[in-house]
C-alpha cells in the first residue's frame, strides 16, 4: 500500500516536473516570438518606422506667395488677391469631429446642402484630416465666429488669398483665369497649412504664370496628435510674384464688350507703331471670377456647356477666311513690283471667265462695276479685278505676299492658344494629294478658298500695312514690376522691318480712306480724321465650289481700319460671326473711344 | 497523506529535485527583489508616460506600496489557510461578477460596459489569480488522476466565471481566464491524449463554425474580442503603436524622448500600450532586458512549482505564473500587432491599481507556497 502510494506520488511529481518544463519551454517560445517581432519592427524596419514617426510629428506648411497683380495701361487693377477666411474642422477622431459638428450646427448656420456633403466627407475622413466647413466666410459670419469662440480647437479659421478680377467679363479674354491647385505631393493631403497655389489657365495668367506666381515658402512645423502646432523649425519665406502692367486699356475693353453684346466675334485694337494691343475681345466672353467663386458656379456651368463656347478665344483661335480684307495687300504688292501700273484697268461685266472655260467667277455685284482700276477695285471691293490680278500674280507670289503679312504663322502674341490659320500653297495642296488648280489661285485672290486667318493675324497684317511695313510683334504686356526691383523692367519689342513703297502705299491708302466715304464701307460714315478701312465678307462655303452649304446662316463680316498718320497709333480689326454689322460695331467703338479720349 | 510527504524527503528518486530546491534556498536574488526591479521599471516608464502628471505617478506608487504590503502579508500565510480561504474568495468574486452584471443591466445599458473601466475591470482581474488557486485547492482534495466527475466539477468552476465575464461582454478577458483555468487543470495531470483531442477538436471546429456564422455575428464576436476599440479605429492605433516601437531602433530615443507617446500619437500610452513607450524610449535593448527579467521571474515561479510538495502548492504556483506570463505575452503581442487589440494591461507595468494589487497578491501566494516547500526541506 505504502509502496504503491509512494510510486504513484513519485510518478505524479515526475509528470508534473515534465509539464512545468513544457510550460517553461512554451513561454520561452512565446518570448522568442515577441523578440523576433520586435527585431522585425525595431531593427529591420527601424529606419522606415523612425521616418514614419518623424512624418507624424513634422508637417510642412506652404507659405502662400502673393500672386502678382495685373494692371492695365492706366494702372487700373484687372487681377488682384483678396483675403478670404474659411472655417475648418480638424478631425482628431471621427466621433469627436461629429460631436464638434453637432455642437457647431447649433451655434452657426450651415447650409443644409453643404452640411450633408460635410457629413459624407466625415464618414470617409481619417484621423488628422481637416474638413472645410464653410468656405469664404462673410464678415458677419467671421464676427459671429470670433464672438462665439468658434475659432478654437478643433475648429480653425484659415485665411487664404483668393484671386479676384475686378474688371470681370470685359477683360476675361486678356487676363485669363487661374485654377486653384495643390502641388502633386500635397494633392491628397487635406492639410490646411498647405495652401493651394494658383496656376494660370488662360490669358496673361497662363502665359506669364511663372512671373506672376513667385515662389511659395515652406515652414516646417512640429505638431502633436491633436494637430496642435508645437514649434516652427525652419522657414523659407515666400517670394511674391511680379506685377504685370498691360498695354490693354480697360476702358476700351468695356466699350468693346458693350458694343459686342449679343454678338459672336472678335475685336482687336492695336497700335501699329509698337505692336501694343490696346483691346482684345472675343464675344461672348466670360467672367474669370466664375472659376474661383462658388457663388458663380451657375455661370461657370454655362461657360462649359454653352454652344457659343465663351471659353474659346475667337480672337486668337478662331480661323476664318479673310475675304476682301486682303485686297489692299495684293494690290500694293502688284504696284510695288510693277506687275500692274496705277493706270491698269479692266472692264467688269459682273463676272470673270477663265480662258473661255465653263468656270465663271462672279463679282459680288452681279451687274458689274464697268471700268475698274486699282483704287476703284479697293473702294468697291471689286472681285473681278482681283480675279485678274490673282492670275497675274500666281499662287506662289500671293502666298509670298500673305506670308509677309504674317498669315499662316504665329504672330508671337504673348497670349496662349494662338492658332496659325491656313496659308495655302502648291506644296500644301500637294501634300494633301491634290494638285493646285487655277481656280484655287483665282479665289485665293479674293481671300477665299482654303485661306484662313485668325482675327489677331488680320489685326497684325492691318498693323503692318498701317505702319508701312514695319512689323511689331503684337503683345499685351507692357512691363513687369518685380517686387525686388525698384524700377519696372520694360519688355523689348522685337521688330521685323520691311518697307512698302511710300508712293504706292499712299495710293492704296487713299482708296481705303474712300471705302468709308462712298465705297463698301459707306455705312460707316465720315470721321474727322483720315481713316483708312477695308471691309470683308467671309462667305460660308458658298463660293468655295462645294455644293452643299448652310443657307440659314449669314456670312461673317470683317472690318479692318486705321487712322492714317505718320506714326499710326490706332488700328482696329472686327470680326462679326454670321453677322454683317462688323462695320457698325467698329464705328460705335471708335465713337465711344473718341468721346473717352477727348474728355 | 501527510506521511507520504514526509517519506518523500528520504526518497532517492527525487534527489535531483531536492538539489534544485537546495539551490533555491541559497538563491542570490530573491523573487521579491526581481519583482521590485520590475515594478521600478514600470514606475520609470510611467514617469515618462505621465508627462509631468505627478499625481498619476504618486498614485501608482501608492498602489505599488499597498500591493507590496499585500505581498508580504500573504506570503506569511500558511498554505492550509490559503487553501481554505480560496473557495470563499472564489465565491465572493463570482458574487462580484454577478453584481457587476446586475448593475450593468439596471444601469446605463450594455454600451456603458465598454467604457466603464472600473466596474468591468475589477472582478475579472481578481479572477485571474483566484481561479487557479481555487482549482488548486479543489484538486488537493481530489484523487489524482482526476476522475471524470471531478474533472467536470473543475471545468464548471472555470466555465462559471467565463460565462459571467463573456456576458459583460468581454470575450477577450473571459477567454484568457478560461485559458488560465484549463492550464491549471492540465498541470493537475490531465492526460495528454485528452488535451490533444481537445486541441484538435478546437482547431477543426473553429474555422467551420466561423464560416457558419453570419456577418453580423462575426462582427459581434470581433467586438466582443476587442471591447475597447471600435474595429475601424484600432487599425490606426496599432499602426501608431508599431511606429512607436519601430522608431525606437536598437537603443531607443532615450527616457522622456519618445515622440510618439509624448505627442499623443500613441493611444493609451500609460496603460495598455505602455510597452510601446518602453520600446520607443529604450529600444530593442530595453525590451530584451525586460523580457530577460520577465523570463527570470517566470522560470523562478515555475521552478517553485516543480519544488512544491503537494498538489495545491504545485498548481497554485503554476497557475498564477501562467496567468502572469500569458497576460504579459498577450499584451505585448497586441501592442506589437501580432494579435488583434484585446484590452489586457501589462502586469506590474501598466498604470492601474487593481492589476498591481492582484498580481502581487498572486506572487504573495507563490511565496507562501514556496515557504511551505522550504519548511519541508529543512
Amino acid at each position: 500500500m505504502s509502496d504503491s502510494l509512494q510510486s504513484n506520488y513519485r510518478e505524479q511529481q515526475y509528470d508534473h516536473f515534465n509539464r512545468v518544463l513544457l510550460a517553461i519551454a512554451f513561454f520561452v517560445l512565446l518570448t522568442l516570438i515577441l523578440i523576433s517581432q520586435l527585431f522585425r519592427l525595431q531593427i529591420l524596419s527601424g529606419q522606415t518606422l523612425f521616418h514614419r514617426s518623424l512624418d507624424n510629428q513634422f508637417t510642412f506648411a506652404s507659405l502662400q506667395s502673393q500672386r502678382g497683380q495685373i494692371l492695365d495701361r492706366h494702372g487700373e487693377v484687372l487681377a488682384k488677391n483678396i483675403p478670404q477666411f474659411h472655417l475648418d474642422l480638424f478631425v482628431e477622431s471621427r466621433a469627436r469631429a461629429r460631436r464638434a459638428l453637432d455642437d457647431l450646427r447649433k451655434r452657426i448656420e450651415i447650409d443644409p446642402k453643404s452640411l450633408s456633403m460635410i457629413e459624407r466627407r466625415l464618414d470617409k475622413a481619417r484621423a488628422q484630416d481637416t474638413l472645410r466647413i464653410i468656405s469664404r466666410l462673410s464678415s458677419d459670419q467671421l464676427r459671429h465666429i470670433y464672438h462665439e469662440n468658434l475659432h478654437l480647437s478643433p475648429l480653425k479659421v484659415t485665411p487664404e488669398f483668393i484671386r479676384s478680377y475686378p474688371c470681370g467679363e470685359p477683360c476675361g479674354n486678356v487676363t485669363g483665369y487661374v485654377l486653384a491647385r495643390k502641388l502633386d505631393k500635397d494633392a491628397k493631403s487635406d492639410n490646411p497649412n498647405i495652401l493651394a497655389s494658383y496656376s494660370g489657365a488662360d490669358g496673361v495668367e497662363k502665359s506669364y504664370d511663372e512671373v506672376l506666381s513667385g515662389k511659395p515658402g515652406v515652414v516646417q512645423l512640429q505638431r502633436d496628435a491633436k494637430g496642435k502646432i508645437l514649434q516652427t523649425l525652419s522657414n523659407i519665406p515666400a517670394q511674391n510674384g511680379a506685377d504685370i502692367i498691360l498695354t490693354i486699356d480697360a476702358r476700351l475693353q468695356r466699350i468693346v464688350a458693350d458694343k459686342m453684346k449679343g454678338k459672336r466675334g472678335a475685336v482687336v485694337i492695336n497700335n501699329p507703331s509698337n505692336g501694343e494691343i490696346i483691346a482684345l475681345y472675343s464675344a461672348p466672353s466670360y467672367d474669370p471670377n466664375a472659376f474661383l467663386d462658388p457663388s458663380l458656379s451657375s455661370a461657370l456651368k454655362t461657360y462649359l456647356t454653352s454652344p457659343e463656347k465663351p471659353l474659346f478665344n475667337r480672337a486668337l483661335s478662331g480661323q476664318f477666311p479673310p475675304a476682301s480684307t486682303v485686297k489692299p495687300f495684293l494690290a500694293l504688292y502688284a504696284l510695288e513690283e510693277k506687275l500692274i501700273s496705277p493706270q491698269f484697268h479692266i472692264h467688269d461685266s459682273g463676272y470673270f471667265r477663265y480662258k473661255d472655260t465653263a468656270n465663271v467667277y462672279r463679282n459680288w455685284n452681279r451687274a458689274g462695276h464697268g471700268r475698274v482700276d486699282v483704287q476703284k477695285a479697293i473702294i468697291l471691293s471689286n472681285d473681278t479685278f482681283f480675279y485678274h490680278l490673282a492670275l497675274k500674280l500666281g499662287i506662289d507670289t500671293m502666298s509670298h505676299v500673305y506670308d509677309r503679312y504674317g498669315f499662316g504663322s504665329s504672330t508671337g502674341i504673348d497670349l496662349p492658344g494662338e492658332k496659325l490659320g491656313l496659308l495655302p500653297t502648291r506644296s500644301w495642296k500637294k501634300a494633301r494629294g491634290q494638285s493646285w488648280l487655277i481656280g484655287d489661285t483665282i479665289i485665293t485672290g479674293i481671300g477665299q478658298g482654303s485661306l484662313l486667318v485668325t482675327p489677331i493675324q488680320l489685326a497684325y497684317a492691318n498693323a503692318i500695312f498701317a505702319a508701312r511695313g514695319d512689323a511689331f510683334i503684337p503683345h499685351v504686356v507692357q512691363s513687369v514690376k518685380y517686387p525686388s526691383h525698384k524700377t519696372d523692367t520694360e519688355l523689348i519689342n522685337p521688330t521685323r522691318t520691311g518697307s512698302l513703297s511710300y508712293r504706292h502705299w499712299q495710293y492704296i491708302t487713299k482708296a481705303m480712306e474712300k471705302v468709308i466715304v462712298y465705297g463698301t464701307g459707306n455705312r460707316f460714315g465720315r470721321l474727322n480724321k483720315p481713316f483708312a478701312a477695308k471691309t470683308g465678307t467671309a462667305q460660308l462655303i458658298k463660293n468655295s465650289g462645294r455644293t452643299h452649304h448652310i443657307k440659314k446662316l449669314s456670312d461673317h463680316s470683317w472690318f479692318m481700319g486705321f487712322f492714317v498718320k505718320e506714326h499710326p497709333d490706332f488700328a482696329i480689326t472686327v470680326l462679326a460671326e454670321n453677322d454683317n454689322n462688323a462695320i457698325f460695331v467698329a464705328r460705335e467703338i471708335i465713337n465711344a473711344y473718341q468721346q473717352l479720349t477727348s474728355v | 497523506m501527510y506521511h507520504i510527504l514526509i517519506q518523500s524527503q528520504h526518497d532517492s528518486g527525487t534527489q535531483h529535485m531536492l538539489s534544485t530546491s537546495k539551490l533555491g534556498n541559497q538563491e542570490h536574488v530573491s523573487l521579491n527583489t526581481l519583482l521590485c526591479v520590475y515594478i521600478v521599471i514600470g514606475m520609470l516608464l510611467l514617469t515618462s508616460a505621465s508627462e509631468g502628471n505627478h499625481y498619476m505617478v504618486i498614485k501608482q506608487g501608492v498602489h505599488a506600496l499597498l500591493a507590496v504590503g499585500i505581498l508580504f502579508a500573504v506570503q506569511r500565510m500558511s498554505c492550509e489557510h490559503l487553501q481554505k480561504v480560496a473557495f470563499i474568495a472564489y465565491l465572493a468574486t463570482i458574487a462580484l461578477l454577478i453584481l457587476v452584471l446586475l448593475i450593468g443591466h439596471t444601469g446605463k445599458g450594455a454600451q456603458r460596459w465598454l467604457d466603464l473601466r472600473f466596474i468591468r475591470f475589477e472582478p475579472s482581474e481578481i479572477m485571474k489569480v483566484i481561479l487557479p488557486v481555487t482549482l488548486a485547492s479543489c484538486v488537493q482534495n481530489q484523487e489524482l488522476p482526476l476522475s471524470p466527475l471531478a474533472l467536470l466539477q473543475n471545468l464548471l468552476l472555470v466555465l462559471l466565471p467565463f460565462m459571467l465575464i463573456a456576458k459583460q461582454p468581454d470575450l477577450g478577458t473571459a477567454t484568457i481566464i478560461a485559458t488560465i483555468g484549463i492550464f491549471t487543470l492540465i498541470m493537475a495531470g490531465l492526460p495528454f491524449k485528452l488535451i490533444r483531442y481537445g486541441i484538435t477538436a478546437f482547431v477543426v471546429m473553429s474555422p467551420v463554425s466561423w464560416t457558419l456564422l453570419h456577418e453580423y455575428q462575426k462582427k459581434r464576436i470581433m467586438t466582443l474580442l476587442m471591447p475597447r476599440q471600435d474595429v475601424s479605429g484600432s487599425g490606426y492605433h496599432i499602426m501608431q503603436s508599431k511606429i512607436a516601437i519601430g522608431s525606437g531602433g536598437f537603443f531607443g530615443k532615450g527616457w522622456f524622448y519618445g515622440t510618439q507617446s509624448h505627442l499623443q500619437f500613441l493611444p493609451e500610452h500609460n496603460t495598455d500600450f505602455i510597452f510601446a513607450l518602453l520600446a520607443e524610449e529604450f529600444g530593442f535593448f530595453g525590451c530584451c532586458v525586460l523580457f530577460a527579467l520577465f523570463l527570470w521571474i517566470l522560470i523562478k515561479c515555475f521552478s517553485y512549482s516543480m519544488q512544491a510538495q503537494n498538489h495545491f502548492t504545485r498548481l497554485a504556483c503554476a497557475g498564477i505564473s501562467f496567468a502572469f506570463g500569458i497576460c504579459t505575452f498577450i499584451n505585448v503581442a497586441m501592442v506589437t500587432g501580432l494579435i488583434p487589440v484585446v484590452g489586457i494591461p501589462l502586469p506590474l507595468i501598466s498604470y492601474g491599481g487593481t492589476t498591481m494589487l492582484i498580481t502581487l497578491l498572486g506572487f504573495g501566494i507563490i511565496n507562501a507556497c514556496r515557504s511551505q516547500s522550504r519548511l519541508f526541506d529543512s
